[in-house]
């Protein structure tokens, strides 16, 4: 085989390696109206799929726009995945918000699922609580539960009940802060125990670390992240 | 009031702007559902083909010190013609007493046991391609019994199972028992692989007596080939073919996916060997029975 499309396939399987996420890189501010949040996020996962822990590179990139001051809509897509979601701002007081973010997200897991998934969707509720230090930094400690459903041919074609069903609970700490006007860096860590609703108990944990650089498509009229 | 509508509108809006990406979804979500399952072999106990070419002579009878084996997975049965000239023409496969076939179907399984004059016996576990896809196990002596085992879990892009073929030859010191595995590819998830080794190593150390077991275990992901061979040394197995060099081709290169694993056997040689008959190399392994 020729190199490039050796190194394209090297690639894509690299790729395919992280397709499942479960980042967020999300502060609790929404993207102010009328601004465009850009995100481009280098995390890897620490994940066991029978062989023991295993450590695999997960490339991301991500588009917020904001629609008001408390809510914005949101995509991010990595390798072979994609998730949609909004964040909702439900409470500030003084240098602390609350924000809500339902979530939608799908995957193809060629190579990571740990038994018989193909595709996988989740969907779910992150809760960030945003802590504001100095005047753009922004500490975030999130809580999140999603649903997993990881389908297969048979599941779709056959017997439904070949599909498998998961709980997927867990925390995150990161923190935002500018390195420039307009850009922010975002390293974040997310710990994750997924339970599977098939009768096999909990599985290993997963880790998810990285660290997503943030740039927004221009200034808003007034403060950065001005309060509802 | 008026805002919240016009919020609203705004996200109308911006949903009605991102058709396209929800087009690609209801396309990801269509290749699914086009996701059509294989015909698979459910049966246990068949379909069962066999035949008897080798001469019953008094040398295949003889005392037994040392035998050889060979593992050979011959891309869908395609190049039959070449796979005979590798085995008859190969110093190290002309002398296998024992191979053991992956991806075939009965014409392909009986041509070579033919022109080798080995007997045969084969099992499919699915159709790929409009032909059966099993596996066979060819003997210099006589198959006293023989099995299909179907292996757990079944492909998620298609469903297909995947099979192992156990055998039980009538050696002249004592009989041996062989399995001719096929494991399924990356598509099924690591776990869901070492399931499948774990399945055949199970099933092999219930077994008194020498055993081998060899095949395509499709261990080309970073961590599968470990964790496939402790399976079989946990159970008082020996990897024989833990020195060979990898024997199938891939997109990112060879890779160490054809094994075998001995029982009451020392290994006195391994190898594989150059063909253009498959996307595998056939191996080799030279074994001296302990008595």
């Amino acid at each position: 085989m020729a190199l490039a499309p050796r190194l394209g396939l090297c690639l894509a399987l690299l790729g395919a390696q992280g397709c499942v996420s479960y980042g967020s890189h999300l502060s609790a501010t929404p993207t102010p109206p009328g601004q465009t949040e850009y995100s481009l996020n280098a995390d890897g996962l620490i994940l066991d799929r029978g062989f023991g822990r295993q450590v695999l590179p997960n490339p991301e990139a991500s588009m917020r726009w904001g629609l008001t001051r408390r809510l914005d809509f949101g995509l991010r897509v990595n390798a072979l995945g994609a998730e949609a979601s909004s964040r909702i701002g439900i409470l500030q007081r003084g240098r602390y918000r609350f924000t809500v973010v339902p979530l939608l997200g799908g995957g193809f897991v060629p190579a990571t699922n740990q038994d018989t998934g193909l595709v996988t969707s989740t969907a779910g509720v992150l809760l960030l609580n945003g802590f504001t230090l100095g005047s753009a930094t922004e500490v975030v400690v999130g809580l999140r539960s999603q649903v997993r459903l990881d389908l297969n041919a048979v599941a779709v074609r056959e017997d439904f009940s070949a599909a498998n069903w998961s709980l997927v609970p867990g925390g995150s700490v990161g923190v935002r802060f500018p390195v420039s006007q307009r850009v922010f860096l975002f390293p974040e860590l997310v710990v994750l125990v997924p339970r599977s609703l098939e009768g096999e108990g909990v599985q290993a944990p997963i880790l998810q670390g990285g660290i997503g650089i943030q740039w927004e498509s221009r200034r808003a009229p007034g403060p950065a992240h001005s309060p509802p | 009031m008026t805002t919240w509508f016009s919020n609203w509108r705004a996200v109308f809006r911006i949903a009605a702007r991102r058709r396209a990406q929800a087009a690609a979804g209801l396309l990801c979500a269509s290749l699914v559902q086009a996701c059509a399952l294989v015909e698979n072999y459910d049966d246990p106990d068949g379909p069962r083909y066999a035949a008897e070419f080798a001469p019953r002579t008094e040398s295949a009878a003889g005392p037994l010190a040392e035998l050889s084996v060979c593992s050979f997975n011959i891309e869908l049965s395609e190049h039959i013609a070449e796979a005979i000239a590798d085995l008859s023409g190969d110093e190290h496969l002309r002398t296998c007493s024992v191979i053991l076939l992956q991806e075939m179907d009965w014409p392909g399984a009986q041509r070579i046991a033919e022109a080798l004059a080995f007997d045969v016996v084969y099992y499919p576990g699915s159709v790929h391609s409009g032909k059966d896809f099993g596996n066979a196990v060819l003997s210099r002596w006589p198959i006293l019994d023989d099995a299909k085992l179907i292996l757990p879990h079944r492909n998620p892009s298609n469903g297909r199972i995947r099979i192992a073929v156990r055998a039980t030859l009538g050696v002249p010191f004592a009989p041996i028992t062989v399995y001719s595995v096929h494991g399924d590819t990356p598509w099924l998830g690591a776990a869901g692989r070492l399931d499948q080794a774990d399945a055949v190593a199970a099933d092999a150390s219930r077994l008194v007596g020498p055993v081998i077991v060899g095949g395509d275990f499709n261990t080309s992901d970073p961590g599968s080939v470990d964790s496939t061979v402790e399976r079989f040394t946990s159970r008082a197995f020996t990897w024989a073919t833990a020195a060979v060099p990898p024997s199938a081709g891939g997109p990112l290169g060879k890779s160490k996916i054809d094994h075998v694993f001995v029982k009451e056997f020392a290994v006195a040689g391994a190898g594989t060997v150059a063909s253009d008959a498959s996307d595998h190399q056939p191996i080799w392994v030279n074994l001296v029975v302990l008595h």
